[in-house]
């Protein structure tokens, strides 16, 4: 009896193990989708938007320091530079669930 | 002309652009689909991809977007 | 829908009216329809998470079972996206992704206000969400959470300019956050009341070519609105998911 329950506890003991190994690749095909679409979506807007906020923040520091047109040249470009690299960044993140199944 | 006028007009001209994310989002799924029809156990590797090609297109319509959206309320 | 000298006006379904008045020195706290809407869409959750249960009963109702059904899938987003330390924050996430849901749906019932459709509100939650999770990060990491925008293997001359790229690419997270949701709302309300306005002009045109016409706007607008349906749902699961990849980046730093 006692030879048979140490068993059991074995097998719960690696039952918990392989469980808590398999946690992260759990997410059904339909969930993994629902998040790659999502992030998608924040990649357009996110490209955009990080243009226009380069925009008005050298408008902003143009204004403030009367400095025409530099400040907002410079920041123009570091807004570009800034939208890119969240693009490609989120872009990375789209294919780690693809490359976790296969 | 006066400025109102054309800054309407000019708004209106800017959504012009859409139809060029227009093309590129239809050319984009068309080449996904007709991939799939061809090769169906592949597609679900590509999804990422399509969904990538899908967002790039969208922002440089978006791109025409704002610059309308610019003209008729910041300028 | 009055209309101002005959113009059709898509924009007067955004328009707040204040239905108490309550000034207070300056500021202007009056009960609002939005702030009606968010007392509709709130009321509705507490019912359907409060009062759906079946007491003793295993089998749940329908309603319980959509109670739970959502539950489940807040905290599997939550599980899969934050990882075990993020468990704490379920709470919010939860209220978070019920109150965008619930508002954006009853902004597709006709005559009702939609509360999502501006972008003060939309932008309101996700400061809210960015000053939270940046003091998390702070609270968590101490001062090295400014090793968050540092990225690693880079050559020391180009160090600041980097820098200054990455603080420009996380400012850009609130507000595309607020703007997403903000733009797919209106724009999705909007081009609804435009095709309405075209049903009616075309109905009542008194050209018998044009009116029997006016049936193909309306067949638009009747799948228009599932497109709707769908996009409220989809809204509101990215806007939920987003925050927990931002909190997930901030715990867990990169």
């Amino acid at each position: 009896m006692i030879n048979k329950n140490d068993q059991l506890d074995q097998v719960s003991e690696k039952i918990v193990e392989i469980k808590s190994r398999k946690k992260k690749i759990d997410n059904t095909q339909k969930q993994i989708r629902g998040k790659q679409i999502s992030i998608a979506m924040r990649i357009s807007i996110e490209l955009i938007i990080a243009i226009i906020i380069g925009a008005i923040l050298g408008w902003y520091i143009d204004k403030w320091l009367d400095t025409k047109p530099i400040f907002f040249i410079i920041f123009l470009i570091l807004g570009i530079v800034s939208g890119i690299k969240t693009a490609i960044a989120s872009s990375r993140q789209l294919y780690e669930d693809n490359y976790n199944d296969h | 002309m006066e400025p109102e006028a054309a800054k309407l007009i000019g708004a209106g001209l800017a959504t012009i652009a859409l139809a060029g994310a227009g093309i590129g989002i239809g050319t984009i799924f068309g080449n996904y689909l007709s991939g799939a029809l061809r090769n169906p156990s592949a597609a679900p590797g590509q999804f990422p991809n399509l969904l990538l090609g899908f967002a790039l297109a969208e922002a440089t319509g978006l791109f025409g977007l704002v610059i309308a959206l610019i003209l008729l309320f910041v300028v | 829908m009055a209309e101002k000298s005959g113009a059709p006006d898509p924009m007067h379904q955004f328009e707040i009216v204040e239905l108490v008045e309550f000034k207070l020195f300056d500021l202007n706290l009056s009960f609002t329809n939005s702030s009606l809407f968010m007392v509709f869409s709130v009321a509705l959750i507490i019912l359907l998470t409060l009062f759906t249960f079946n007491g003793r009963g295993t089998v749940p109702t329908r309603l319980q079972s959509i109670a739970e059904l959502s539950y489940e899938f807040v905290g599997k987003m939550v599980r899969d996206n934050v990882g075990d330390e993020g468990q704490r924050y379920f709470p919010f996430i939860f209220c978070l992704f019920m109150f965008v849901l619930f508002c954006n749906m009853l902004g597709m019932i006709p005559y009702t206000f939609t509360v999502t459709s501006h972008i003060i509100v939309t932008f309101a939650l996700a400061i809210v969400i960015f000053f939270g999770v940046t003091v998390i990060g702070f609270v968590m990491h101490g001062i090295s959470f400014l090793k968050f925008f540092v990225p690693s293997g880079v050559p020391k001359a180009l160090l600041p300019l980097l820098v200054v790229i990455e603080v420009i690419s996380y400012l850009t997270r609130p507000v595309s956050l607020s703007v997403r949701l903000f733009a797919n709302m209106m724009a999705g309300h909007t081009m609804l009341k435009v095709f309405g306005f075209f049903v009616a002009g075309m109905f009542f045109s008194g050209n018998l070519f044009i009116a029997p016409l006016g049936v193909a706007p309306l067949l638009f607008i009747t799948a228009f609105t599932g497109l709707e349906i769908l996009v409220a749902f989809l809204q509101a699961y990215v806007f939920a998911i987003l925050t927990c990849i931002y909190l997930n980046d901030a715990i867990h730093m990169h």
